[in-house]
């Protein structure tokens, strides 16, 4: 994947809002990137055009050569449905789902089998260690438990790209772990994952600083 | 995969869709109940109509009104010649001739009547016969005229002549004869005036002057003079209904009474071959033929008046009402559904959902709720007419007013009413919104931080 000058701006009463200003970057396949930088560096904009969720104001990205500039928007979503799996900042559980419905969704959109919906959903809860909150619903699961659920609906499709948003925060130690093994363990199975921190977790080959819509640091491991 | 989102919506805010199919179902039922009952007594109406009480309909002279499409007074030259050229052309057509008069009976004068002259071989258009519940039928192949021995007058006048001629033969509807104390054998005199009498209800002196060559002619012939009439029949019906009034005479010897000739006649009485289709051949008809077509609709209009059509637009126009209500509630319903939502949209957005599903859920949501509250009012409707289904209208027995009970009528129509009608209403309401959810896109949403 590969960013060229790529600038956001949003249009604001107040003014323009540059939240991306010309940024550069090329993500190879595979890799675990950790982007950093303080509130409102543009970390979370990034990764929504990385994760082709937003469009860039000015600029191109290409994955896999391609630029996806003038792709139209259905293509647009069955690329996000069998390319890349998200993790969101924020709430990321529908309440009124049971934890099972929450994590097939992307696979009930991609058109999956019933069948092949539950044997998948049981597999990937047991990954998460939620197997037995299969029934229980969003609204009823605790904080820990929503972020693996929303980190096990990310991996449901195999995703090639997985775009996560401040995985850990508010987490717990024990809940954090778990979060960093499983981005780790879907990177050692062949995902690229594209990651955003505010801590100073350890992780990630490929580590970008941004500041004021720039990328300020590049450090590979 | 719209299914499963489309049933996770209708499960988890399912009191708020619940609340609109019922809404639904009460006001449709509503509508379902009157218009079941309305095209109930159409049909009755109309098979009362046709068949025993104004065939299809008449042909009368165009400054009839309704009233007169019943009393038809204005005469039709060659009346006969018409109704043959009709009859030639696949419709039942019988002249008749119709005059109003303030009969005498006896010595004392008495309400007003209507002699109505008919073709008494004509069972194929007048079902008189079949109501007949005392005495009996005009003999078949008899002329009821002076030639013949009929037409005497009131024997205190100037020639009287009750020995040499019989009074002309009458059926009267069971109703006045009770009311007047009347039975078979019983004379009534039809006075003097009988030929002028159609001007009563014409307020225009000068028109007087069209009907005064057969008034004369009638004078002069002594017919008019306080002919007789004999009760020979008594046909059935209860009520004191404006119809039950007439009298029914062999139309020659009406024709004779008023001093009319062979060939005319106040109305044609018609049997429409297509009946289904009459709104084509009235216009057709009247073009052609100068007069004007009263059919048993101007029937109903004429007993019930305006006021069925009022009730019929007044529940339309409630039903109508009740309608455009419940789309707005269902738009401001919908509406915040979409917004509440729109953190789990953008998210399934991200998860690959296109914005043509996000539009088919909605809509399909529509259709769902829509056809939940049509089935609903079909039943609901159905049930209040089985309910209703004993209820006899009591214009019961008779000629002109036969017994007829409500009864639970589904037509294909308003199957259909009921089955479209919600999925319109409902898909109408749902449209902005799913329009709305459709252009959510996955980033805007991500942005709500509660789900």
């Amino acid at each position: 994947m590969e960013l060229k000058r790529v600038k956001k701006i949003y249009k604001t009463p107040y003014g323009d809002i540059r939240a991306l200003d010309g940024v550069d970057l090329t993500i190879p396949k595979g890799s675990f990137m950790l982007i950093r930088g303080p509130n409102g560096s543009g970390k979370s904009t990034l990764l929504n055009m990385i994760g082709c969720i937003d469009k860039p104001s000015l600029g191109e990205i290409k994955i896999k050569d391609r630029p996806i500039g003038n792709v139209g928007d259905d293509e647009l979503s069955s690329i996000r449905n069998k390319m890349m799996g998200y993790v969101f900042q924020g709430e990321n559980v529908i309440p009124h789902m049971t934890a099972l419905q929450n994590l097939i969704l992307p696979g009930i959109i991609k058109g999956v089998d019933k069948t092949t919906l539950e044997k998948r959903g049981m597999e990937v809860l047991r990954e998460i260690r939620l197997e037995d909150r299969a029934r229980i619903k969003g609204t009823h699961l605790s904080g820990g438990e929503k972020q693996r659920l929303a980190m096990g609906r990310a991996l449901f499709n195999h995703p090639e790209i997985l775009i996560v948003d401040e995985p850990t925060a508010f987490l717990d130690q024990k809940n954090a772990s778990l979060i960093l093994e499983l981005l780790a363990r879907a990177n050692e199975g062949g995902a690229t994952v594209i990651c955003t921190s505010h801590n100073d977790d350890e992780m990630g080959d490929v580590n970008i600083w941004l500041k004021e819509g720039r990328i300020a640091e590049v450090r590979s491991k | 995969m719209i299914g499963f989102f489309v049933g996770d919506e209708l499960k988890t805010h399912w009191k708020g869709y619940f609340s609109i199919v019922i809404a639904l179902c009460l006001s449709l039922s509503l509508f379902g109940l009157t218009e079941a009952y309305t095209s109930h007594m159409n049909e009755v109406s109309r098979e009362v109509m046709v068949d025993i009480f104004t065939g299809h309909g008449r042909l009368v002279t165009d400054d009839s009104n309704a009233w007169d499409g019943f009393y038809s007074f204005g005469e039709i030259q060659d009346a006969e010649g018409l109704a043959s050229s009709l009859e030639e052309e696949g419709f039942g057509a019988s002249v008749e001739a119709c005059a109003f008069v303030l009969p005498m009976y006896g010595y004392d004068d008495g309400p007003p009547l209507e002699l109505r002259g008919i073709h008494t071989n004509r069972g194929d258009i007048y079902k008189l016969e079949k109501y007949l519940i005392k005495g009996s039928y005009f003999n078949d192949g008899v002329k009821y005229t002076r030639e013949n021995g009929y037409g005497s007058q009131f024997t205190t006048l100037i020639m009287p002549d009750r020995n040499r001629y019989k009074p002309y033969p009458a059926i009267i509807s069971g109703a006045r004869a009770s009311s007047l104390g009347l039975g078979i054998g019983d004379t009534i005199t039809a006075p003097s005036f009988t030929a002028v009498t159609p001007l009563l209800d014409k307020k225009d002196m000068m028109s007087m002057m069209k009907y005064l060559p057969s008034m004369v002619k009638a004078l002069l012939s002594g017919t008019a003079l306080n002919a007789q009439v004999e009760i020979i029949g008594i046909y059935e019906t209860p009520t004191e209904l404006p119809g039950v009034v007439t009298v029914f005479l062999p139309i020659e010897s009406l024709k004779e009474i008023n001093g009319w000739g062979d060939k005319e006649g106040t109305a044609i009485h018609l049997i429409f071959p297509e009946p289904d289709e009459l709104t084509s051949i009235e216009s057709d008809l009247e073009s052609r033929t100068g007069l004007k077509v009263v059919t048993w609709r101007d029937g109903i209009r004429f007993i019930g008046g305006d006021i069925y059509e009022i009730m019929r637009s007044s529940m339309r126009a409630i039903t109508l009402a009740l309608m455009i209500i419940i789309l707005i509630s269902i738009f401001a319903w919908m509406n915040s559904i979409v917004a509440g939502k729109k953190r789990e949209i953008s998210m399934l957005r991200t998860y690959g959902l296109k914005r043509r599903d996000n539009l088919h859920i909605f809509l399909l949501i529509g259709i769902v709720i829509g056809l939940l509250a049509g089935a609903g009012a079909l039943c609901m409707s159905t049930i209040s007419m089985f309910l209703f289904s004993g209820t006899t209208i009591k214009l019961a027995g008779g000629l002109f007013a036969p017994k007829f009970s409500l009864d639970s009528s589904l037509s294909l129509k308003l199957l259909l009413e009921q089955a479209l009608f919600p999925v319109l209403v409902c898909m109408l309401g749902v449209l902005i919104p799913s329009i709305r959810s459709s252009r959510v896109t996955p980033v805007e949403g991500l942005r709500d931080s509660k789900m």
